[in-house]
């Protein structure tokens, strides 16, 4: 005789069983990097129920580390149809609006987003980044504030707002709030290059040494070494150039620039070639300063120092 | 000298900071505030915690987990000492991995004596998994004497009358659960669960009723409250309760196939036929094909149903009903009774349609009667075509 679906022994919905077992072993799956088997389950769940806003932002996800965005975007925009609440739903659209590089419709999911959340601090730091990406600085520079209102002690932030201000041009502002995001977080890399890049845009090369040498510290990359190249031969120091600008060529081998200045570099030293010793802030003489007072090598310090 | 604090750092003067660089060992030459930077550096990278390293403890219960109960059980040896109950809790855990079972009953026992009212807990599933559920049950007893009214124990409790047998008790001690904690308005659920597996339908369905009135959107309760209400031969309510989740989720597939059943067992085969045929079509599993073939059948549409068989021996070649099923709708396999055919006096003809009535019977007579002859051309001329029966007939 018919009898209810399955009136199974241990529970009454067989496809309950199934939707959980499957959501269960796709996130498994997505957490262990097989995004593929991740795919497959999260459509098997999405059979079991089409409605089911958690499975479509699981299946974003997926397809988002899978690389086809335009799937991950129809995924997560079936996830916010069924739960338009959804911050997880909004942060994943966003995001992959973000990887398509379409930047207003990222605003606008942003701003959706915070129209439900206002005090959203992510939210707020995203929408940020994608108005400086569309070079709307006052705009990001604005929601870097609301930022550092809700947390003060937001480092990106900070170094967002920095970022913000160097491209509006105001230095001294955005030599500021670097230094707060080096404050709140000492080995904050991008706070420390955008340091760098101020001190190599203000011909300060001392400093840019020195702020190139701690970012090296915590990553490798072939442009910064050639900064601290130009930096080294503007500080009139050949052989540190010269190490330089061979170690951005074995970095980066097709950098034309590295190759000029390592030419640079050589013709220099057959001119001159200073030791800075155990000085590694040569170059940053400040007057009035103790330890400058002590320095052995202050007169040519200051000679090089702008 | 000990480390300087960050803040001790940050405010020192000259000299002290050309102080702390002799002690910790760095280089005290350079721009004061670079100085400062280096010992700043420095500290944090000595205050930061070390990583941590798993100790013996760690090691046999991650070898247990990863399914080593032999290392686990050496290393969890090592870590016993008479006075920490816990040590014997994981080698109770070990040996139940392991499969010794009584092993595993007496380390929990040993660390219940020890004053670990959990360990009763770890004895009952030690019991349960040999299948002595009434010493599991016992165990859970003194661990609600040592912790009267927690949850837990009351649903390890609930849970191992239900494996045993003792479904009324069962349910009464979810009952006292649910006084207990009357926030857990899901434990409703697992008493109509329970008193469904017991064959009360009729209690199921009120433990429903309260289930989906302290949370309406709990397809799960409305979908078992139908199903309880079918069961105990409502079949009107247990109509409302399916449509309930059906409004909600039209594409609810389990509702969809019940609510077809409801409709069946109710007499209205029709849109009993259109439920489940919607719901094999949301979620194609042999037990909904299974339900549609039948009441197919029983509709006689011998020919679908035989197809919607066929669609459940694709999912599953040796399902026996369905094997059945197809052996008895065969057209060839229908028509040769050999015993009927032996007796009857005409050649019987395929029923292709439905039986007729006795007044179509008696016109079918009257047709094959008639003496065949041929079209008379009439007087009038005939301003419409003929019907094409009648043309066919003649």
């Amino acid at each position: 005789m018919t009898q209810p679906a399955e009136t199974s022994k241990d529970r009454f919905l067989p496809s309950v069983d199934r939707l959980e077992a499957a959501i269960r072993s796709g996130r498994k799956a997505l957490d262990g990097g097989r995004l593929d088997e991740a795919l497959r389950e999260f459509n098997v769940a999405l059979k079991l129920k089409p409605e089911y806003d958690a499975a479509w932002l699981l299946r974003g996800h997926a397809l988002r580390r899978l690389g086809d965005f335009d799937g991950a975007l129809q995924s997560f925009a079936q996830a916010l149809k069924f739960h338009r609440e959804s911050e997880e739903g909004w942060m994943g659209l966003a995001s992959v609006l973000h990887d398509l590089s379409r930047y207003p419709e990222e605003v606008e999911a942003y701003d959706e987003l915070l129209k439900l959340r206002p005090r959203f601090v992510e939210a707020w730091i995203n929408k940020g980044a994608a108005l400086h990406a569309l070079k709307d600085f006052t705009g990001a520079l604005a929601c870097y504030e609301k930022v550092l209102a809700l947390r003060p002690e937001h480092a990106a932030a900070w170094n967002n707002k920095g970022a913000a201000l160097l491209r509006l041009g105001r230095d001294d502002a955005a030599e500021t709030c670097f230094d707060e995001a080096l404050h709140f977080n000492p080995d904050f890399y991008d706070a420390m290059v955008n340091r760098l890049l101020l001190a190599q845009k203000r011909g300060h090369h001392g400093e840019t040494v020195l702020w190139a040498d701690r970012a090296l510290r915590i990553r490798e990359a072939g442009w910064l070494w050639y900064v601290k190249g130009l930096a080294h031969l503007g500080l009139l120091e050949s052989t540190l150039a010269i190490t330089s600008f061979e170690r951005t060529l074995s970095l980066d081998p097709s950098l034309k620039e590295a190759k000029a200045g390592l030419r640079r570099a050589k013709a220099l030293r057959e001119k001159v070639d200073f030791y800075r010793g155990v000085y590694e802030c040569f170059g940053t003489f400040l007057e009035g300063d103790p330890g400058c007072a002590e320095c052995e090598i202050v007169a040519r310090c200051r000679e090089v120092t702008k | 000298m000990s480390l300087p604090s960050l803040a001790q750092v940050e405010h020192a003067d000259w000299p002290t900071l050309k102080q702390m660089c002799t002690s910790l060992g760095l280089n005290p030459k350079g721009r004061s505030a670079i100085v400062r930077m280096r010992v700043l550096d420095q500290v944090r990278r000595r205050t930061r915690p070390e990583p941590w390293r798993p100790g013996p403890e760690s090691q046999a219960a991650l070898l247990t987990r990863l399914g080593f109960p032999e290392e686990a059980t050496r290393v969890w040896e090592s870590t016993i000492r008479f006075d920490a109950p816990a040590p014997w809790i994981g080698l109770g855990r070990t040996y139940l991995l392991a499969g010794e079972l009584q092993e595993a009953a007496k380390s929990f026992d040993r660390a219940a004596q020890m004053g670990d009212a959990v360990a009763h807990l770890h004895r009952a599933e030690a019991l349960a998994a040999g299948g002595d559920f009434e010493d599991a049950v016992r165990a859970c007893d003194a661990y609600l004497a040592a912790r009267p009214g927690d949850l837990r124990g009351l649903l390890l409790k609930a849970n191992f009358l239900a494996r045993g047998g003792w479904t009324d008790e069962a349910a009464a001690v979810v009952r006292t659960a649910f006084e207990a904690h009357p926030r857990s308005a899901g434990l409703w659920r697992g008493l109509g669960v329970l008193l469904l597996k017991g064959g009360r339908a009729e209690a199921a369905a009120e433990s429903f009723r309260e289930a989906v009135r302290s949370d309406p959107k709990d397809e799960t309760s409305w979908v078992n409250r139908g199903a309880a209400l079918l069961l105990s031969g409502r079949h009107r309510e247990a109509i409302g309760a399916f449509r309930q989740v059906l409004e909600s989720d039209p594409r609810h597939a389990v509702a969809l196939n019940d609510l077809g059943i409801a409709y069946f067992k109710a007499g209205q085969s029709k849109s009993a036929l259109v439920n489940l045929e919607r719901a094999a079509k949301h979620l194609e599993i042999p037990p909904i094909l299974r339900n549609a073939a039948r009441v197919q059948e029983m509709a006689r549409q011998r020919p679908q149903a035989l197809a919607t068989y066929e669609r459940v021996l694709r999912l599953k070649p040796r399902d026996a009903e369905a094997l059945a099923a197809r052996k008895r709708l065969l057209p060839g396999h229908a028509r040769r009774p050999a015993a009927r055919k032996r007796v009857s006096r005409r050649p019987k003809r395929a029923r292709l349609g439905a039986r007729p009535s006795a007044r179509k019977k008696a016109k079918a007579i009257q047709r094959r009667a008639k003496p065949r002859r041929k079209a008379r051309p009439k007087s009038k001329p005939r301003t419409k075509p003929h019907p094409k029966r009648s043309k066919r007939r003649r």
